[in-house]
């Protein structure tokens, strides 16, 4: 039959032309297409009365041998058909159209959907947008399902049983990971009730024939039951994977990580790891080990058992632009001294929380990161517990809103804020105006910075910094009690002279309730705007346009 | 002005701007420069490329879609937004041709690697499929149900993993 149906285009010009134009197309994709789609019997033809295909054909044949120009048409294409290596593409000639458009041209009677080339079809379909379309692609034809699987099954939620609620609830999650935000991106949602196996993986799951598509794996839904032998499952199928999620995943040891940087470390560009309380540095040495080419973002977020050696061993990531790194309380500045001297890409930092909130770190940053964008140096206050006639509600965990005078007045009681920087006290005493500046000067395309709780840092620190960073959108200084209303001015006349700062969060501190700052911002209403913006998304939640990568993870 | 030559050998003249939309035409013009040789263009029909040089003509005055240097349709939806809602009044009416028409179009759009073009009638045909079942879609596009019993279970059995709650 497919002979048949070849012979046929050889003598069809118009046919021919289009195969030839698909044989121009690269050979990797012809190779892919895998199935007829179209098998030239038992068709319907919903314009033609005609039973047979083959007459069918002839008679839509007619036209062309009575056309005058045929003869030189064909030798045109005999002479393209001699370096058509591609001719044994599955494709069927005989088109019969649905036409519903009205300028129909004459020559469009041979083309059909299946004279598209797979790469073609791949456009159209990314360009679908909901999973349900796709899904019904899927089911049409066998080389369509070939098509579409792979777009199907690239970023798969694992959604387990017990753990549907919040994302479930919030509607269509939206791209979750920054890489994925990126490409177009479909994500099914796997089924939940199925039972699962010994390794916490749906029984029935199509791993071995689909694993291989997926791109993309966020197993935090399931975070509670993931054991390193559900990531061994998981690897063991998933080969390429660019981008995996384990946050909260607390049972997975430094074994389920290797796993996954062993088996897919070559393509591995995120990895988050976020509240993986169990892994160590040895896990993360194996992931700098074999994704040190390709790993471009990295979570490590509570993860406490990381320490500065980690951090040297992550710096052989050359290409590393996004780490955020909060909450461990191991590092120090010399870990991320290691870690800026390696990774010379890094944009996006997160600090928050750990001891590498020094000048040190800061003059590292400055030195060797000059495409550093988002910086959070931010510190986390804990106060020494206060004595029963002075609980209550704090301003730092409500910068500003309740600042009222008895507020204020708490917070001069402990004017001398008691930082526990909990692990090492040497360098309790943070950023200085010292490092702020070789920041401001080293990295010149800051747009966030976040300095709270850095008590060193006074008003001549942040007037250099206004002076220097253009870029600004968005400085924080909740609880630096030595920035009063003169930061604030120069931060304000940044914003009048370059538009984009959008934020300022100062407060948390005795000198700014909301008060002072509408009286030292009448001139400035907008920036009260913004100020309350950033009140009610509260100091944890900082959702800015812009910055919405901090959502995200 | 440039001389093209479509398939069956007639000849259309364009400004030289106006089909420089089209990157292969472009960088041919580029390499030989300016001269008086028609280009042939073996793969598109005289209708098709009439429709071609109709679309550049309307859109001369576009900005050029960033990423030109990228050629690949395929990276070239991976990088625009995948709705594909927004299609304007011309370009709607423009595209409302027969099926055959199109991937011819679409065929040309590729060969001659105009990306705006491409994505448009891609997006064409996005909207097409959209909204409708499997039989719908084998019956819109012609398209023969080639599963054997036993495929066409194994799919539904896949389907039943990507139920949307």
């Amino acid at each position: 039959m497919a002979l048949a149906v070849d012979g046929f285009t050889a003598h069809n010009p118009l046919s021919a032309s289009s195969s030839s134009i698909l044989a121009s197309m690269p050979a990797d994709t012809a190779s892919i297409s895998l199935a007829p789609t179209r098998p030239t019997t038992k068709r319907k033809a919903p314009f033609s009365s005609s039973a047979s295909t083959h007459s069918h054909a002839v008679s839509l044949l007619q036209p062309w041998v009575q056309t005058p120009d045929v003869p030189a048409a064909e030798d045109a294409n005999t002479s393209l058909a001699s370096e058509m290596p591609l001719r044994k593409r599955c494709k069927s000639t005989t088109a019969v159209h649905h036409r519903h458009g009205s300028h129909t041209t004459s020559q469009a009677a041979t083309t059909t959907i299946a004279d598209l080339a797979t790469e073609i079809l791949t456009a159209i379909f990314l360009h679908l947008g909901q999973s349900e379309d796709l899904r019904a692609c899927e089911s049409a034809c066998r080389r369509w399902r070939a098509i579409v699987t792979p777009i199907l099954w690239r970023a798969p939620q694992i959604y387990f049983t017990p753990l549907l609620d919040e994302r479930t609830r919030a509607g269509k999650p939206s791209a979750h990971t920054p890489a994925a935000a990126a490409s177009t991106h479909y994500s099914i949602r796997v089924h939940t009730r199925h039972p699962l196996d010994g390794d916490a993986i749906p029984l029935g799951l199509p791993l071995a024939t689909h694993g291989r598509w997926m791109r993309h794996l966020d197993l935090w839904p399931a975070y509670s039951m993931v054991r390193d032998a559900t990531i061994l499952r998981f690897t063991d199928a998933c080969t390429r994977l660019r981008s995996i999620n384990l946050h909260g995943c607390i049972f997975v040891t430094d074994t389920g990580v290797g796993a996954i940087a062993e088996q897919c470390g070559r393509s591995l560009a995120t990895i988050n790891l976020s509240y993986c309380v169990r892994v160590t540095d040895r896990g993360l040495g194996v992931i700098a080990q074999h994704a040190s080419r390709s790993l471009e973002q990295i979570n490590l977020k509570g993860c406490a058992l990381i320490s500065d050696y980690g951090l040297q061993m992550l710096s052989s990531c050359g290409s590393l632009r996004r780490a955020r790194l909060s909450e461990l309380p191991e590092v120090t500045d010399i870990g991320v001294w290691a870690l800026a001297s390696g990774c010379r890409q890094l944009e996006w930092i997160d600090l928050t929380g750990t001891c590498g909130c020094s000048d040190a770190s800061a003059e590292a940053l400055s030195q060797f990161c000059p495409k550093l964008s988002w910086l959070s140096m931010a510190r986390i206050p804990s106060i020494a517990p206060a004595p029963a006639s002075q609980q209550r509600q704090h301003p730092h965990h409500q910068p500003g809103t309740a600042a009222t005078a008895d507020a204020a007045a708490t917070l001069s009681d402990t004017a001398g804020l008691t930082f526990s920087i909990r692990q090492k006290s040497a360098i309790s005493r943070g950023l200085t105006d010292r490092g702020l500046q070789a920041l401001a000067t080293g990295c010149p395309r800051l747009t966030f910075l976040d300095l709270s709780f850095h008590h060193c840092i006074t008003d001549c620190g942040v007037e250099h910094l206004a002076r220097v960073s253009q870029h600004l959108v968005h400085v924080a200084l909740i609880g630096c009690t030595r920035a009063t209303t003169r930061s604030l001015y120069a931060l304000v006349k940044l914003r009048h002279r370059y538009g984009r700062m959008a934020c300022i969060t100062m407060g948390g501190t005795p000198q700014f309730d909301e008060e002072t700052l509408r009286q030292e911002t009448a001139a400035s209403p907008a920036l009260l705007r913004d100020w309350k913006r950033a009140d009610a998304a509260g100091y944890s939640s900082r959702s800015l346009p812009g910055i919405s990568w901090l959502d995200t993870w | 002005m440039v001389r093209l030559h479509s398939s069956e050998g007639s000849e259309f003249e364009v400004e030289r701007s106006v089909i420089e939309k089209s990157l292969l035409i472009k960088n041919m013009l580029d390499d030989v420069g300016e001269n008086d040789a028609a280009i042939p263009l073996p793969n598109v029909s005289g209708p098709i490329l009439a429709k071609v040089i109709e679309y550049c003509e309307h859109h001369r005055n576009d900005p050029d879609v960033d990423g030109q240097n990228t050629t690949k349709p395929g990276t070239s939806a991976g990088a625009s937004s995948p709705s594909s809602d927004d299609i304007d009044e011309w370009d709607m009416e423009f595209c409302r041709v027969d099926q055959g028409t199109l991937y011819e179009m679409i065929l040309a759009a590729n060969y001659l690697d105009i990306r705006s073009m491409l994505d448009l009638t891609c997006k064409t045909v996005a909207n097409m499929i959209k909204n409708k079942s499997p039989e719908e879609i084998r019956r819109t596009f012609n398209i023969t149900k080639d599963f054997t019993p036993e495929e066409e279970e194994l799919v539904r059995r896949e389907n039943a993993w990507c139920e949307d709650r």
